[in-house]
C-alpha cells in the first residue's frame, strides 16, 4: 500500500494524495442508494501531464480509478467506488479558464472549473453557459457537460451533447486524444492561427469520439480539458410565468413558444419544486399553497439589434399563442416574481443546495420522454407514490425541454430526512419500483446512474454487448471506474 | 468472380429470383458512378457480385447474416448516388444492398419535432410533406434526391443550416442492423421508448454509426431513423410557375426576403457571418457565389455564359444568398431591418438582378428545395471534386474558402480543372453561425484528363491541411474526403491518431469483416478466410 | 446517329436517380413523384434512364454481353420519355435518343423480342400495328358519309391511326371524331382502306427502317391528297407525323394537329358547342405521344464543344425540347367546356405524366408490366375523387380499359371524343 501511495506522490506530489479516513468517508457514499464503498486514496493531479501518469500507473497496477470533478453533495452514485482498492481521481484542482473567444463563442476549460467560477468569465466577455437547472456552487462544468445535464435555454441545445464541443481526453489504455476538430491537423496554437477554435465537435473522420465520453460516468476516459459552446449575454432580458393547473396547455404553449424560436431559458416546475428553490428560511409552505399545480418560467431576449423591437414582436407572438391556449402570462404568480426566478436560475444554487434545504437529502429520478407521455408519466408517478406512501404534494418535479424540445428532461426530486431509517428504507423502495414502472412505460433512463443500470442493459442486451466492446478499446483493463452502467 | 450457385440462392431464398441478380448489366448499372476515374482510373468501380433488394428489415437482417456465414461482404446503399456505394477494388466480394424498396414515411411527430423514415424516402419528399404541416427538413447540397434517412449521408451540409443544423447532429433513434447481423435500436428505441434520443443509454454509441462523415456502407445498414425537423413559416403548399427550367413558386410567400451579398474583403465576409448568426434573423443563409446562382437560374450551359459574359460583380468577395423568413409583419419587419444594419455594418452589397421579384422567387426556391444543384455540380462537364470544408468556426471557413480558391487558381492556369472564377467556395454557418464549413468545388470533365486535374487539385488542398503554414492556414478539423484507407492513414497521424482508434472500433463492430469498409476504415488484418475467397 | 455517338452523353450521367422522379422544384407531396414506370416495377437501378445509359455504355466498353437480362433492360420500358424530360430540366442531356439509339442497335444486332416480331411482321405485310389485315382497315368508316381521298382531294385529311381502325370498341369513337369535324362545317377526307401506320410504334420498338419508310410513304400519299390539314385522334400517330418524321428527315409539309387541338379550336371558333351536360367528376391522363413527346422536334447540327478549362457548349447553343409545349391544354379546354362536367388535376401532370403503360412496345411483349403500370395511374386517378380517367390516346383507353377490368376498380375510362360527341349531340356509334 505504501508503495503505491509513494508511487502517486511521485506523480502529483505529496499534499495531493490523501489517505486521511475522514476524507476518504468523503467519496465513499453519496445521496443515491449505492453501496458505500471507501477508496484507498484520493489524488488530486494539476495537469494533463498528471493525469495520464496516473492512467498509465492504474494500466500498470490494474488499480481502478473513479474520475471525480465536482464537490459534494453529490447524488448519482457514479463518483462512488464500485470495487474496493479504488483511487478516486479528483480532477478539482485544474481549475483554469483556459480561453474564452467572443467571436466564436467559446470558452475552454479545465475539469475543475465550476459554474460558480465560469459564468463571470463568461460575462466579462459578453457570453454565457447555456446552464443546467441551478447546478450546485460546487458542480463542475464539464462534469455536467459529460453527464449530458440538460441546460435550461432549450432553443440552444441542437443536439443532446450540446453544450460540450471539443474535448482532450485520456483514454482508459493511458492514450492522449482530442475530439472534433480539436484533434488535428496542426497543434492548438495552429489551429487557432487559421481562424479555428475547436469548436467543433464532429469527428475527427468518420467516429464521434466525443459521444463515447459523454454519459460514460468516467469509464472511458478523463477530460482535461473540454471546449463549450456559449451564448451571448443578453441587453433585454422579459421574464414571465404562467402558472395552470392543466399541464397539457402549458405543454402546447411551450410547444409553440421554442417551435417559433421566441424564448431563452424555458422550463416548467411543479409549485413544489419552484417553491423549494425560492425558500431558504422556512417559508415553503405558505409560498407553495399559494401556487398553481404547474408553472411556466420563460424569458423573452434582446440581443445586439434592436432589442427592444425584437423584444417586441416576440412578446406579441407570444400573447397570441397564449390567447389560443386560453393562457395569461404574466411578471408575477402569487408572490413569485418572474424577475426574482430568472435571477436565481442564471446562477448556480444558493447554499445549502435547494435539493437538501427540504429535509436533508434527495433523491432524484430523471429520463426523457416526448411531450405527450409526460401526463401520464407523471400520473403513473404519484400512482406509485401513493402505494409507496410518499406524499405526492411533495415530490418536486422539473419538466425541462430538451434539443429544441423534441423530448423532455423530466426529473422527479424526492426530498426526504436521511436521519430517519422509516424515511430512508421507503426513499428506496419508491426509487426502484418507481424506476421499474417508469422504465416499462416509455421513460427513457439515457443517463442510468446506479441502479438503474441493471435494469436499463437488461432491456437492451444489443446495446451493452457493443458499449462492452468498445469499453475494451478504451479502457480494455477496465481501470476507469469499473462496475458501472454495464462494465 | 462471381458468386457460387449455391451462396447466391442463399440470397435468393432471402430476397426472392425478382429481387437478386449477378447479370452484368445489372451489375454495371452500379459500378458506373461519377468521380470512379478518380479511384479505379478508369470510369467503373468495381463490379459487385450481386444485387440484393430486400424488402424489409428482416430480410436485411437475414443477408447479412448470410454474408457472415459464407464470408461475403456486402455495401448498403439508400439512393445510391457516389462512387463511395461500390466497393473500392476488385476482389472483395462484395454484395450490394440497394434499399429502394424501403421507402415510406413511417411517422412525422409533428407535436415531438421529428420525422422518422426507412433509407429510401427522398429528402424532397419529406420536406413537401413536412411543409404541409409547418415544418421543414434539411436537404443536403447534393439535392432533393437524396434519402432523407440522416445516418447514411455524407455530411448531411445542407444550405438551410443556419436554422436547420446538419444531419450529423440531427440524427435521433435508428434502427442499426450491425455488421454481424444483430439488430441494433439506438438510444431511446432500445428501450421501447420511442424514436426521440440516438444518445444512451450511458455512452452514445450514436458516436460509432457515424462521425463526421457517415460510414458510407462500412458500419451494417440503417434501415430506419428518425431525424430533427424544424419551423416552416412559408405556406403548406406553393403554387408552381409550370416551366421547365425553372419551376419555381407564382411568388415569393408572404413575410419572405431575399439577398445576395457581395463584400469588398473576406475579412467582411466573416464578419457578416458572425452578426447574421448572433441576430439570429437569418431562415437560410449559405456561402454562395454568383456561380451558383447563376446556374441555378440558367437552363443550360451556354445560357450560364451569357449571364456571366458581361457580369461585374457589385464587390470583390462574392458572400452569402440569404432568406429571412417570418410568420408575422413585425417579425418580418424586424428581420429585415437587422439584416439592413448588418449590411451595412459590412460594406455589403446586394446582387442588382435579385431585385427581379421572379429572380427572387426562383433563388429562394432552388435554395430551400435544392433541387437544382445538378446544375452548378454536374452540367458544366459531368465530373467534380470538393475539399476542405473542416467544421469549426466561420473564421476558418472563410480561411479554407480563400486558400481553396487561391490554389485552384494554379490549376485554372494548367487548363487542369475548369475556370469558374476559382472562388466557388460553398458553405453554411450552421446554427446561427456556431459552426461554419466551406468546400472548394472543382470541376473537371469525366475524361482521364479532366480527372488528373480534380486529382491534382485535391492532393494540393489536403497538403496545405497536412502542412500548416502561415500562407495557407486550414487546420482544422479533418477536412471533406476524409475516408478510406488511405485518407484515414494520411491525416490519422496528424489528427491524434483517430486512424488507430477507428480501425479497433471497426474491428470490434464487425469482427468478420463483413461490412465493405472500402470508404470507412478497413481492418488491419482481412480475415484470412475472405482473402483466400478473394484469390479465386 | 449511332448508339457510339452518344457515348459522351452515356459517360456524363452522375446517377443522381433524377430520372426516377418528377422534379423535385414540383414535387409537394410524399404520394406520386415517381415517373419512371420501368424502375418503379423492377427496382434494379438498370431499369431507370440513367441505368440504361450505364449499361449502353457497359455494351460500348465491351462489358455487357447480350443476354436476356439485357433484353428486358432494353425492352421492359415504355419509351415514355419521362426520364428524358426529368433529366434535362436540369442537365444539358436527352436520355431517351440514348434509349432510342440502343433500341435501334438492338434491333439492328438481331436482338429482338419474338413478341415484337410478330408485330413488325404484320406490320410490314399488313401496314397496321394491331395484327388486323390490310383489307379491313376502312371497315370503321363503312356508312360514314365522308369523302375518301382515293376519289377526291382533301384539304383537311383526318388519319384514324392503327388501333381506332382495327378495334371494333373503338370505332364508334373514330366515327365520332368524324361527325364532330363535319358538325363544325368542316369538310373532311380519309383514306379509309388506303390508310397505312405512321411507324411511330415501331420506331419506338427499334425499327427506324418502318419509321422511314412510312413517313416517305405517307408524305407522298398526303401530298397526292392535296392536304394541308392533318387530323388525327391517335396520339401516337400524331407524334410520329409532328415530330418523328421531322426527326428523321421527312417533316410533312401540312399542319398537323390532334383532334383534341383541332375540336379544341373549332370550339373556340364558335363551331362547336357543347350544351349537354354531362355531371360526372373526371381526371385528364396527358398521353406521352401526345404531351412531352409531341413538342415540335429541333434540329441542331453542330458540335459539343469539350476544353478543359470551361464547361461543356454545344456550339451552336442548342434548343432542348422540355416536354412543355405538348398538347395539354386543349384537353383540358374541351373538358371545361363540356357543361355540368367537373375536371380535377391529377399530381403528375403534364410533361410529368405517368405513363399507361402500353408504349414503348411493353403492350405487346410484356403485357402484365403494362398493366401494372396503367394500374399505378389508375390509383393515382381514384385518388382525386374522379369517377371516371379521361384519356385522348386509343393505347391509354385500351390498357386503362382492360387493367380496370382486370383489378375490378370502379372508375371509368372515356375517350375525350366520346365525352365531347355526347355533349354536341353528334352521333356516337
Amino acid at each position: 500500500m505504501q508503495d503505491k501511495r509513494q508511487e502517486l506522490i511521485e506523480i502529483v506530489g505529496d499534499e495531493n494524495v490523501y489517505d486521511d479516513p475522514s476524507v476518504l468517508d468523503e467519496y465513499s457514499k453519496d445521496h443515491s442508494f449505492v453501496n458505500r464503498m471507501r477508496p484507498d486514496y484520493v489524488v488530486k493531479p494539476k495537469n494533463t501531464d498528471e493525469v495520464e501518469a496516473i492512467v498509465k500507473w492504474a494500466n500498470d497496477t490494474l488499480i481502478p480509478l473513479v474520475p471525480v470533478s465536482s464537490g459534494p453533495p453529490r447524488f448519482r452514485g457514479d463518483t462512488v467506488p464500485s470495487t474496493g482498492g479504488a483511487v478516486i481521481f479528483d480532477l478539482s484542482r485544474m481549475k483554469q479558464v483556459l480561453s474564452v473567444d467572443r467571436r466564436n463563442r467559446v470558452a475552454m476549460i479545465e475539469p475543475g472549473v465550476t459554474f460558480a467560477e465560469l459564468i463571470p468569465e463568461l460575462k466579462k466577455n459578453g457570453l454565457r453557459a447555456n446552464i443546467p437547472f441551478l447546478p450546485r456552487q460546487s458542480k463542475s462544468v464539464i462534469g455536467s457537460m459529460l453527464e449530458r445535464e440538460p441546460g435550461i435555454m432549450p432553443k440552444y441545445q441542437w443536439d443532446i451533447s450540446d453544450p460540450l464541443a471539443c474535448t482532450e481526453v485520456i483514454y482508459g489504455t493511458g492514450d492522449l486524444f482530442r475530439t472534433g476538430s480539436a484533434a488535428g491537423p496542426g497543434t492548438l496554437e495552429e489551429q487557432r492561427t487559421a481562424g479555428a477554435a475547436q469548436k467543433g465537435p464532429a469527428g475527427p473522420g468518420q467516429a464521434d469520439f466525443y459521444r463515447l465520453i459523454q454519459g460514460a460516468q468516467g469509464t472511458m476516459g478523463i477530460v482535461t480539458w473540454a471546449t463549450l459552446r456559449c451564448e451571448l449575454l443578453p441587453s433585454l432580458q422579459e421574464p414571465f410565468v404562467v402558472g395552470s393547473s392543466n399541464l397539457d396547455d402549458l405543454l402546447e404553449f411551450t410547444y409553440w413558444l421554442i417551435r417559433l424560436k421566441l424564448v431563452d431559458e424555458c422550463l416548467i416546475q411543479n409549485r413544489c419544486t419552484l417553491a423549494t428553490i425560492l425558500t431558504m428560511d422556512g417559508n415553503y409552505e405558505p409560498l407553495v399553497h399559494g401556487l398553481p399545480r404547474w408553472l411556466l418560467f420563460f424569458c423573452i431576449a434582446g440581443y445586439e439589434y434592436f432589442p427592444e423591437e425584437r423584444v417586441a414582436y416576440q412578446i406579441e407572438q407570444m400573447m397570441d399563442i397564449a390567447k389560443r391556449v386560453a393562457l395569461e402570462p404574466g411578471r408575477a404568480i402569487g408572490k413569485v416574481s418572474a424577475y426574482e426566478v430568472l435571477r436565481i436560475l442564471g446562477k448556480p444554487a444558493a447554499e445549502p443546495y435547494w435539493k437538501l434545504r427540504r429535509k436533508g437529502s434527495c433523491y432524484e429520478i430523471f429520463f426523457l420522454t416526448t411531450r405527450n407521455k409526460l401526463p401520464e408519466i407523471i400520473h403513473i408517478m404519484q400512482d406509485v407514490a401513493n402505494k409507496c406512501g410518499y406524499p405526492v404534494e411533495e415530490m418536486g418535479i422539473l419538466l425541462q425541454p430538451v434539443v429544441q424540445a423534441t423530448s423532455y428532461h423530466c426529473e422527479f426530486d424526492m426530498f426526504y430526512d436521511p436521519n430517519s431509517p422509516t424515511e430512508v428504507d421507503k426513499a428506496q423502495e419508491f426509487f426502484v419500483d418507481a424506476s421499474k414502472v417508469l422504465m416499462a412505460n416509455g421513460a427513457f433512463f439515457s443517463r442510468p446512474y446506479g441502479l438503474w443500470a441493471d435494469m436499463v442493459y437488461r432491456r437492451d442486451g444489443a446495446t451493452a454487448t457493443v458499449l462492452k466492446k468498445v469499453k475494451e478499446i478504451f479502457d480494455p483493463k477496465n481501470i476507469l471506474n469499473p462496475g458501472k452502467l454495464c462494465f | 468472380m462471381t458468386l457460387e450457385k449455391d451462396i447466391y440462392r442463399v440470397f435468393e431464398d432471402i430476397v426472392g429470383s425478382e429481387n437478386i441478380s449477378d447479370d452484368p448489366a445489372i451489375l454495371d448499372s452500379y459500378s458506373y458512378h461519377f468521380s470512379a476515374v478518380l479511384i479505379t482510373r478508369n470510369k467503373w468501380m468495381p463490379r459487385p457480385e450481386a444485387v440484393v433488394l430486400p424488402a424489409n428489415p428482416i430480410e436485411v437482417q437475414a443477408v447479412v447474416k448470410a454474408c457472415n456465414r459464407w464470408r461475403v461482404r456486402f455495401h448498403a446503399m439508400s439512393t445510391g448516388w457516389g462512387p463511395w456505394n461500390s466497393p473500392i477494388k476488385e476482389g472483395l466480394r462484395v454484395i450490394q444492398i440497394d434499399l429502394r424498396r424501403m421507402n415510406k414515411i413511417l411517422d412525422i411527430d409533428e407535436k415531438n419535432m421529428y420525422t422518422v423514415v426507412e433509407p429510401y424516402v427522398t429528402s424532397g419528399q419529406l420536406q413537401a410533406e413536412l411543409m404541409k404541416r409547418g415544418l421543414c427538413c434539411n436537404i443536403i447540397g447534393a439535392g432533393a434526391t437524396t434519402t432523407a434517412l440522416p445516418p447514411p449521408k455524407f455530411t448531411g451540409y445542407g444550405q438551410l443550416g443556419t436554422t436547420h443544423s446538419c444531419d450529423n447532429r440531427n440524427l435521433l433513434a435508428v434502427e442499426w442492423v450491425l455488421p454481424t447481423g444483430e439488430i441494433l435500436n439506438l438510444g431511446s428505441l432500445g428501450q421501447d421508448a420511442g424514436w426521440f434520443s440516438g444518445d444512451g443509454p450511458g455512452p452514445s454509441l450514436r458516436g460509432v454509426l457515424r462521425g463526421l462523415m457517415g460510414t458510407m456502407g462500412g458500419n451494417g445498414v440503417f434501415t430506419k431513423g428518425a431525424g430533427k425537423v424544424y419551423h416552416w413559416p412559408g405556406p403548406p403548399v406553393l403554387p408552381k410557375k409550370w416551366f421547365s427550367t425553372s419551376y419555381a413558386p407564382e411568388s415569393l410567400p408572404r413575410f419572405f426576403k431575399v439577398w445576395s451579398l457581395y463584400f469588398p474583403s473576406w475579412q467582411k465576409l466573416a464578419d457578416f457571418g458572425y452578426k447574421i448568426g448572433e441576430s439570429e434573423v437569418g431562415y437560410l443563409v449559405f456561402r454562395c457565389t454568383e456561380y451558383f446562382n447563376f446556374h441555378f437560374l440558367a437552363g443550360s450551359n451556354e445560357e450560364y455564359m451569357e449571364m456571366v459574359k458581361d457580369f461585374t460583380p457589385p464587390d470583390k468577395v462574392p458572400g452569402y444568398a440569404v432568406l429571412i423568413a417570418a410568420d408575422t409583419e413585425s417579425e418580418f419587419n424586424y428581420k429585415e431591418k437587422v439584416v439592413r444594419q448588418i449590411i451595412t455594418e459590412t460594406d455589403a452589397k446586394n446582387l442588382p438582378l435579385i431585385e427581379d421579384p421572379e429572380v427572387q422567387t426562383k433563388l429562394m426556391w432552388a435554395w430551400v428545395r435544392d433541387g437544382n444543384m445538378l446544375r452548378p455540380i454536374f452540367r458544366p462537364t459531368g465530373n467534380f471534386n470538393s475539399s476542405f470544408g473542416s467544421l469549426d468556426t466561420i473564421d476558418l471557413a472563410i480561411n479554407q474558402g480563400r486558400v481553396g480558391a487561391r490554389i485552384k487558381k494554379e490549376y485554372i492556369k494548367r487548363k487542369e480543372i475548369m475556370d469558374d472564377g476559382a472562388d466557388v467556395g460553398w458553405g453554411i454557418p450552421y446554427e446561427q453561425g456556431h459552426m461554419m464549413h466551406v468546400e472548394t468545388v472543382v470541376m473537371g470533365h469525366v475524361s482521364s484528363e479532366g480527372a488528373t486535374g480534380l486529382r491534382h487539385y485535391e492532393r494540393a488542398a489536403d497538403e496545405t491541411f497536412l502542412t500548416p503554414s502561415k500562407e495557407f492556414p486550414v487546420c482544422g478539423g479533418t477536412p471533406l474526403g476524409t475516408f478510406g484507407d488511405i485518407q484515414h492513414n494520411r491525416f490519422g497521424p496528424r489528427t491524434s491518431n483517430y486512424h488507430i482508434w477507428l480501425r479497433k472500433l471497426k474491428e470490434a463492430i464487425d469482427p468478420n469483416d463483413a461490412s465493405d469498409g472500402s470508404f470507412y476504415i478497413t481492418t488491419s488484418i482481412p480475415n484470412p478466410e475472405l482473402k483466400d475467397k478473394g484469390k479465386k | 446517329m449511332a448508339l457510339e455517338d452518344y457515348r459522351e452523353e452515356m459517360e456524363r450521367c452522375c446517377r443522381c436517380s433524377a430520372c426516377k422522379f418528377i422534379p423535385m422544384d414540383i414535387v409537394d407531396s410524399y404520394e406520386y413523384v415517381t415517373v419512371c414506370p420501368s424502375i418503379a416495377r423492377y427496382n434494379f437501378h438498370a431499369y431507370s434512364g440513367g441505368g440504361r445509359l450505364n449499361v449502353a455504355l457497359g455494351m460500348l466498353d465491351g462489358r455487357v454481353p447480350y443476354s436476356e437480362e439485357v433484353l428486358n433492360i432494353i425492352y421492359r420500358c415504355q419509351m415514355c420519355g419521362a426520364c428524358d424530360i426529368s433529366c434535362k430540366y436540369n442537365r444539358d442531356m436527352e436520355p431517351l435518343e440514348t434509349l432510342y439509339a440502343l433500341r435501334i442497335r438492338a434491333v439492328e444486332e438481331g436482338q429482338l423480342l419474338p413478341d415484337h416480331l410478330a408485330i413488325i411482321e404484320g406490320l410490314r405485310k399488313e401496314d397496321n400495328m394491331v395484327q388486323g389485315l390490310k383489307a379491313d382497315r376502312g371497315k370503321w368508316a363503312e356508312g360514314l358519309d365522308v369523302k375518301n381521298i382515293s376519289k377526291e382531294k382533301t384539304e383537311v385529311l383526318f388519319h384514324a391511326g392503327c388501333r381506332y381502325s382495327f378495334d371494333q370498341e373503338l370505332w364508334p369513337l373514330a366515327r365520332a371524331a368524324i361527325n364532330l369535324i363535319k358538325k363544325a362545317g368542316i369538310d373532311v377526307g380519309i383514306a379509309g382502306r388506303e390508310e397505312v401506320c405512321c411507324g411511330g410504334r415501331a420506331y419506338a420498338m427499334g425499327y427506324e427502317g418502318e419509321l422511314i419508310k412510312y413517313a416517305e410513304h405517307n408524305g407522298e400519299i398526303f401530298k397526292q391528297a392535296g392536304a394541308k390539314t392533318l387530323v388525327t385522334c391517335c396520339a401516337d400517330g400524331y407524334q410520329a407525323f409532328k415530330v418523328m418524321y421531322d426527326k428523321v428527315g421527312k417533316k410533312l409539309d401540312l399542319q398537323v394537329f390532334h383532334i383534341s387541338e383541332y375540336l379544341d379550336l373549332l370550339i373556340k371558333q364558335g363551331n362547336l358547342k357543347p350544351t349537354k351536360k354531362g355531371p360526372m367528376v373526371v381526371t385528364y391522363h396527358d398521353p406521352c405521344h401526345l404531351g412531352r413527346l409531341a413538342e415540335s422536334y429541333i434540329h441542331w447540327k453542330g458540335e459539343l464543344k469539350i476544353e478543359p478549362d470551361k464547361p461543356i457548349l454545344h456550339v451552336p447553343p442548342k434548343k432542348f425540347r422540355r416536354g412543355h409545349e405538348g398538347v395539354y391544354e386543349p384537353p383540358r379546354n374541351i373538358l371545361r367546356n363540356i357543361p355540368g362536367l367537373r375536371f380535377v388535376e391529377m399530381k403528375r401532370i403534364k410533361e410529368h405524366a405517368w405513363c399507361c403503360g402500353a408504349g414503348g412496345g411493353v403492350l405487346e411483349a410484356y403485357p402484365d408490366f403494362a398493366i401494372w403500370s396503367a394500374l399505378q395511374r389508375i390509383e393515382e386517378a381514384e385518388c382525386t375523387g374522379a369517377e371516371a380517367i379521361v384519356t385522348a390516346c386509343p393505347w391509354c383507353k385500351k390498357n386503362f380499359s382492360d387493367a380496370i377490368k382486370q383489378n375490378g376498380n370502379r372508375i371509368k375510362v372515356y375517350d375525350l371524343i366520346e365525352l365531347l360527341a355526347t355533349s354536341t349531340d353528334a352521333e356516337l356509334k
